[in-house]
């Protein structure tokens, strides 16, 4: 066993330094590696003092909690954090591997299964190598010391039992976290069941807040009774808040764990051995459910399903462009609307910025300068929100190819051609997310100057001519492998790229920004403002054509090293 | 006095290096124009490093290459539109159509809407994918996808084809149809430069042979200059063997092995 569990480390612990070992890489190239791989080290340096302040609270709760023989410390709000904590880091750790979920890990797997390896045995590694999860590593110290707190408080019966508690709790996140990466795995199995199931994710997370706060009734009394309460100092108890919460919750693991303790504590022995049973119970389940879905897993083949777009021979081509970059950018925008991350880029900012507007804005009573109204502004948010969200396609736009990067370059296709390919492609997209965001605009809030609606789609289009040329310099000096239908950072642009392309975007929207305020609010001339846009995007055509030409030579300079990237070499 | 030979591809001292790694190294290839030539080597041997330099997806490090009398390096545009390529990761977007593919070479190339559907139709159907012509390339097989990949290259009637092991994964049938596609392709005065490690296809349809080792051309010529000196009745196999000096594995090895 222990064996196959340090095989099974060794192994991935090669495949990471392995990724930085070729000849054929540029040095360019190996900065942007490098400072990819700085990603995770930030991350571990977050979660040093999160662990550490975390497992420092766990033992000075339990030691006070010891020393007192009862939970109901601090007014019982220790108590009540420490459910809030745990009930949250284990939504956490649940939702984790969706976001990592990706196409192939099956294959992994079934590649296991080649190893003279029992399936019982397989499915216990995999079940331990789920604490290589960072969430998990944070959780599990903090489990220990509580326990080992409460011994050292005085309540050493009680704390040796709550160990046992803590192990068995741990078990069942640990398992819960398998079955949930197993369950993703076997989705997964089918590309197009995949997608659409992250589609729903992406949607259901991005909406969350605004379905909650959509269903709850009277939200401001709500909030301004809780702000009084905060002021008043006046604290929600634990009884309050089981109130609150729906019954069932107290059939959630992180519950029956933390009355396990209380009854540990208390030495109620009764309640302490039902809860007990309670979590065995979890526990059982998981490793079952766990167990059946990982053999599932194995059996299950990789599939496409049809994939059948219905478009057979028709050939098409963008009026106004050459051939060849119509092509490209018909190419690029198909690519990418058949991509999880580009369904989601494209399709989702005008249905929750218009949700945003519909719960929260519609409420407020602004009084908007002469010729502006919402809707424009949804629009105009909506281009920000589009390109941030489009990032993934606009800053890692050549490697995103993949192979067809090879067929592009094999084809007689000038940099130039391939350029404005990609700047077209781009401009498709990022036009109909933000044309949506336009139409949404007008049909929730049509008021303002028809002049201003013109200034603000000028505008919006500027940003793009702007940021477009930004986005290809960054494809093409830190270009990543990258799958768009992958959620976690399989499908992310290189850390650097997303770095800048993330501020640029604000950024580039200043100028424009600057001008609309001046000339609206100092001189409050409409004219003068749909003027200052007009100017602002002829300026920015001149930008993008001067910074398209130079781009040429830097993109025959990076060409080799991105085609090396985009095929996986 | 006979006339010069016209040649589809000529190099002069080809060289690509991988920092100090040389993975091409002086190669000088005379390949006929309307001849098969099969471009044989071990695995590593630079094989395709050599067709990457030679269809403009490396920069060879030092050398000339002339391709239809054209220099890749000074008209890069003007090379590609005379040859196909299947390369060896085949160069496929994986999420375009087979239809949207052939749609997305043909306009790349300049085609015209009706030659472009015409050849578009005429090719799936010879590829057994004319019923597969909307779906995603992601959810074809590695043959299908092979032979995607053979259409995209005869679109646009290149003058040159560059194969890459072009019949690896390829099911009986339809190798031996491509067979008979490529035999009638030379024989209508089309090239084919093409790397294969199954030596009995090389032997049936190749008439120029090139070998190279370590990244070094050890041999090139005509399959009967190749069997000149040599024992008759030597197949392709033998010779090859004997040009990459092939060591017969010892019957004394691996004596663990039941």
């Amino acid at each position: 066993m222990l064996r196959t569990i340090r095989a099974f480390v060794w192994m991935r612990w090669r495949v990471v330094m392995n990724a930085f070992k070729t000849r054929q890489r540029d040095s360019l190239e190996q900065i942007a590696r490098a400072l990819g791989a700085l990603a995770p080290f930030f991350m571990v340096l977050v979660l040093i003092p999160t662990v550490v302040g975390l497992s420092l609270g766990a033992f000075f709760v339990g030691f006070r909690m010891g020393a007192a023989g009862s939970v109901l410390i601090f007014e019982s709000w220790a108590y009540l954090a420490m459910r809030i904590v745990l009930g949250v880091a284990t939504l956490v750790v649940l939702i984790a591997p969706m976001v990592r979920s990706s196409r192939g890990t099956g294959s992994e797997t079934t590649r296991l299964l080649l190893l003279p390896i029992r399936r019982g045995m397989l499915h216990a590694s995999e079940v331990i190598g789920a604490l290589s999860d960072p969430w998990l590593g944070v959780l599990f110290p903090a489990l220990i010391l509580f326990p080992v707190g409460l011994m050292a408080g005085g309540s050493l019966i009680g704390g040796a039992f709550s160990l046992v508690g803590s192990l068995l709790f741990f078990s069942v996140v640990m398992l819960a976290v398998s079955l949930m990466s197993f369950a993703i795995g076997l989705i997964f199995r089918k590309r197009n069941r995949a997608e659409w199931v992250m589609v729903a994710v992406i949607t259901l997370l991005s909406m969350s807040g605004l379905i909650l706060s959509g269903f709850s009734e009277g939200w401001e009394e709500d909030l301004q009774n809780k702000k009084d309460e905060v002021q008043s100092g006046l604290l929600l108890s634990s009884q309050q808040f089981d109130n609150a919460i729906p019954a069932a919750t107290r059939l959630l693991p992180s519950e029956i764990f933390m009355r396990l303790v209380a009854a540990d504590i208390d030495g109620d022995w009764a309640t302490a051995g039902l809860q007990f049973f309670l979590l065995s119970m979890w526990a059982g389940v998981l490793y079952a459910g766990s167990r059946w879905t990982h053999t599932r897993l194995l059996e299950t083949p990789e599939t496409g399903g049809s994939g059948k777009t219905g478009a057979g021979l028709r050939i098409r081509s963008i009026p106004g462009v050459s051939a060849d970059v119509s092509a490209v950018a018909l190419a690029t925008m198909r690519l990418a609307l058949r991509t999880v991350r580009g369904k989601t880029g494209v399709y989702l900012n005008s249905v929750v910025i218009a949700m945003v507007y519909v719960l929260l804005l519609s409420e407020l009573d602004l009084v908007l300068p002469h010729g502006i109204g919402y809707g424009m502004g949804i629009g105009l948010v909506g281009c920000i929100f589009s390109l941030l969200s489009l990032q993934p396609i606009l800053a890692n736009v050549f490697a995103i190819d993949a192979n067809g990067l090879t067929l592009q370059m094999l084809g007689p296709l000038s940099t130039r051609a391939l350029l404005r390919g990609k700047m077209v492609g781009g401009a498709l997209l990022t036009a109909i997310a933000t044309g949506l965001c336009f139409l949404a605009g007008l049909a929730l809030d049509p008021s303002g100057s028809p002049v201003m609606w013109l200034a603000a789609i000028l505008i919006a289009v500027s940003l793009y001519l702007t940021f477009g040329p930004l986005g290809l310099m960054l494809s093409a000096v830190f270009p990543k492998a990258a799958d768009l239908s992958r959620l976690g950072k399989d499908g992310n642009p290189q850390p650097i790229a997303a770095f800048i392309g993330f501020f640029a975007v604000p950024l580039l929207i200043m100028p424009p920004a600057l001008l609309m305020a001046v000339t609206l609010l100092v001189v409050q001339s409409v004219a003068l403002t749909a003027a200052a846009a007009a100017v602002w995007f002829g300026l920015s055509v001149a930008i993008c054509a001067l910074s398209l030409r130079a781009l040429e030579g830097l993109f025959e300079r990076r060409r080799e090293n991105l085609l090396l990237v985009a095929t996986g070499h | 006095m006979s006339t010069p030979m016209a040649l589809a591809l000529q190099t002069k001292g080809l060289t690509r290096r991988f920092g100090d790694l040389t993975a091409v190294d002086s190669v000088d290839l005379v390949v006929p124009a309307g001849s098969f030539y099969g471009f044989l080597g071990p695995n590593g041997a630079g094989k395709s490093t050599t067709i990457k330099c030679l269809t403009g997806l490396l920069r060879p490090s030092a050398g000339e290459i002339s391709i239809l009398d054209l220099d890749p390096l000074d008209n890069p545009v003007g090379v590609k539109k005379l040859i196909g390529v299947v390369p060896e990761d085949l160069a496929l977007f994986d999420r375009l159509t087979a239809g949207e593919t052939l749609s997305f070479v043909g306009q790349i190339h300049g085609l015209e809407t009706t030659t472009l559907r015409e050849r578009s139709e005429e090719l799936l159907a010879l590829m057994d994918l004319a019923d597969r012509s909307d779906s995603l390339v992601t959810d074809f097989s590695h043959g299908m996808k092979k032979k995607l990949a053979l259409a995209v290259a005869l679109l646009p009637a290149p003058r040159l084809l560059f194969l890459d092991e072009p019949f690896e994964g390829i099911d009986a049938v339809a190798s031996r149809q491509i067979r008979g596609l490529l035999k009638s392709y030379v024989a209508r005065g089309g090239t084919i430069f093409l790397t294969s490690h199954i030596l009995q296809i090389v032997e049936t349809l190749c008439d120029q042979i090139g070998v190279i080792r370590h990244g070094r051309l050890v041999a090139q010529g005509s399959m009967s200059e190749m069997r000149d000196g040599t024992e008759d009745g030597r197949t392709l196999e033998q010779i090859f063997l004997d040009l990459v000096g092939a060591v017969p594995a010892s019957t004394s090895s691996l004596d663990w092995l039941t």
